[in-house]
């Protein structure tokens, strides 16, 4: 075996070339940008693979084969990753790194979800994967896999209509133009995690009169969720600049999200130029709460409240300001001001369940900023 | 920084300036010059890290600076620091140019890259650790903390990093809880520091988890 300095030596040759890498990127010079992730990859494998008999060489030992599966990800080496991970907790990794791992192993499993397998891709389709605990080889659970993908349909519909500059549609049905246009049409579920094929509008053609392009609501799609998915809410907002397309994608976009418990990983596929581009919605969507960011909202930083209850009153009579009811364990009635672009697509799938509620308080009147099933319910349930 | 931002800078355009920023951006530069407070320069990064290339550190030094300037943050200008300790600091950024501006077009990356230079130089001045190690993590790296002469990753602090180019206290907090949640995770195996770093109206919050 080799000496400590030797092996650090060759570690640090590796994080030199991944500098190359990222410097390489940001110059937008992308050959050398992968041929620097490459060499990097090896040279943090062959750190690895020296310490691999040291197992009591912590954390050296984990914190090099976790390097290295993280950078054989990044190179899609996806079995090399599997390996390596699988070598890191084959010996005593500190509880930390061993989380780490596991973690780095899903995603590596996950990145498999999300591949074409043979399958291939119109423009106007894509591909969604389920993943986690509750689902098993091309089995899902029904009720998780239909509300998402109501949720998802929602959600390019109201794309749809957003692109083609029409005000936010409290109630009422959409222009029959664009729910022929942009129907959904769903392939049989293969088998993997659980995935499906989507396809969006009933032909390959991609100019549709009147309505657009379906790749282009996709791509719209694709990219405020990954926005979503960097936490980048600023520029979500300048993506969806009026605030009831704002509030009601990003509700949508938290009820598509994993729940981190049954279901630990949502994933999306497109092809674009020939390249597979994926992504992967993680549960910390789920989590988001616009009441954290008052100032995307415009509004004061009042005081904010939760009330657990049962949503047992929707009224959208009025255009202009819908209402909801939550009585609360104690039988007491609150009254709450829905803001616009919740009320369908967010509020009145919940109606007549439990769920917990966060409001802004002004004065007498509460204004809704979340609503979310009592997840507390369902956990004494069991 | 946008040819309007770097024109804001410069005196002759102060007339095009609010009343308010100008009352706020003068506040700022006066009292970043004051002597009393302890220097951040960027422009030291290059060679501020042995363990670190010279060129990547200047490319931190870049991303910092592209954020500072595009928030019209005066130069130098005060920065707060919090958390494990409380200060304020007079930071110095580079020279922002249009082919700096170019590199860092993707001003949340700009913002990471940014916030691990200036948490760097934060934690060389305030407790003498220099990063020593990274490795790939995820999306990005992990810094370890600690003495040149120890074996690779042996007795080191473990320091988790993030940018926010233009935030409020809500996201900082929210931020910071989340890295300390990341970093915590391996508490109590070895010490950790969770840095958040935001550019608008700078400030640094950094936490011992």
């Amino acid at each position: 075996m080799e000496s400590i300095e030797e092996i650090t030596t060759i570690h640090r040759k590796a994080m030199e070339y991944m500098d190359h890498s990222i410097l390489a990127g940001l110059q937008g010079n992308s050959e050398v940008q992968q041929h620097s992730l490459r060499e990097a990859f090896q040279l943090e494998k062959q750190a690895a693979e020296k310490v691999r008999q040291l197992v009591d060489f912590e954390p050296t030992r984990s914190i090099l084969h976790r390097s290295a599966a993280s950078l054989a990800l990044k190179c899609l080496e996806l079995r090399e990753a599997e390996k390596l991970v699988s070598a890191a907790l084959a010996g005593n990794p500190p509880d930390g790194i061993a989380g780490e791992l596991r973690d780095l192993l899903e995603q590596v499993n996950f990145r498999r979800h999300l591949e074409l397998r043979g399958i291939s891709l119109s423009s106007n389709e894509f591909q969604l994967s389920l993943f986690g605990d509750s689902v098993g080889f091309g089995i899902a659970p029904s009720d998780q896999f239909v509300e998402r993908v109501k949720d998802f349909r929602n959600m390019v519909f109201r794309t749809a209509e957003r692109k083609q500059g029409e005000p936010f549609r409290e109630k009422g049905r959409r222009r029959k133009k664009i729910t022929d246009e942009m129907e959904f049409y769903i392939s049989v579920p293969r088998a993997a995690s659980f995935v499906v094929t989507f396809r969006l509008g009933s032909s390959d053609q991609l100019n549709i009169d009147g309505i657009g392009n379906p790749e282009l609501i996709l791509d719209e799609v694709f990219d405020g969720l990954q926005k979503l998915e960097l936490s980048d809410m600023r520029s979500l907002k300048d993506q969806i600049s009026d605030d009831a397309y704002f509030r009601n994608f990003v509700g949508l976009a938290k009820k598509i999200a994993p729940d981190g418990k049954n279901i630990t990983g949502v994933g999306l596929t497109l092809v674009r130029n020939n390249q597979e581009q994926q992504l992967r919605i993680n549960s910390h969507i789920s989590k988001i709460n616009l009441a954290e960011f008052p100032a995307l909202e415009g509004g004061a930083k009042s005081e904010l409240i939760i009330i657990k209850g049962f949503l047992k009153y929707a009224d959208s009579t009025n255009s202009e300001k819908n209402v909801i009811q939550i009585i609360d364990e104690n039988e007491k009635s609150h009254k709450i001001s829905v803001p616009k672009g919740m009320m369908s697509d967010i509020v009145k799938p919940m109606y007549e369940e439990f769920v917990v509620v966060t409001g802004r308080k002004n004065g007498r009147v509460i204004e809704l900023q979340a609503i979310e099933p009592d997840e507390s319910l369902d956990e004494n349930n069991l | 920084m946008s040819t309007k931002n770097l024109a804001r800078n410069s005196l002759t355009n102060v007339a095009f300036l609010k009343k308010q920023d100008f009352t706020h951006l003068l506040k700022m530069t006066s009292a970043a010059n004051s002597p009393s407070h302890p220097q951040i320069d960027l422009n030291a990064l290059t060679n501020a890290i042995p363990s670190l290339t010279a060129a990547f550190c200047t490319s931190l030094a870049e991303a910092a600076s592209v954020c500072l300037g595009n928030n019209d943050v005066p130069q130098p200008a005060l920065m707060d620091l919090s958390g494990f300790q409380a200060k304020k600091y007079a930071i110095t950024r580079l020279p922002v140019t249009p082919q700096m501006i170019n590199t860092y077009n993707d001003l949340q990356v700009a913002a990471e890259y940014g916030a691990y230079g200036i948490s760097f130089l934060i934690m060389q001045e305030t407790l003498q650790f220099t990063v020593i190690e990274k490795s790939v993590k995820g999306t990005g790296f992990d810094y370890w903390l600690g003495d040149l002469n120890d074996p690779l990753f042996q007795n080191k602090a473990r320091l988790e990093v993030s940018g926010i180019l233009k935030g409020d206290n809500s996201q900082i907090k929210s931020r910071v809880k989340q890295k300390k949640a990341q970093t915590q995770v391996s508490s109590g195996e070895y010490p950790g520091y969770a840095a958040v770093i935001e550019f608008s109206s700078p400030q640094a919050v950094i936490e011992r988890c």
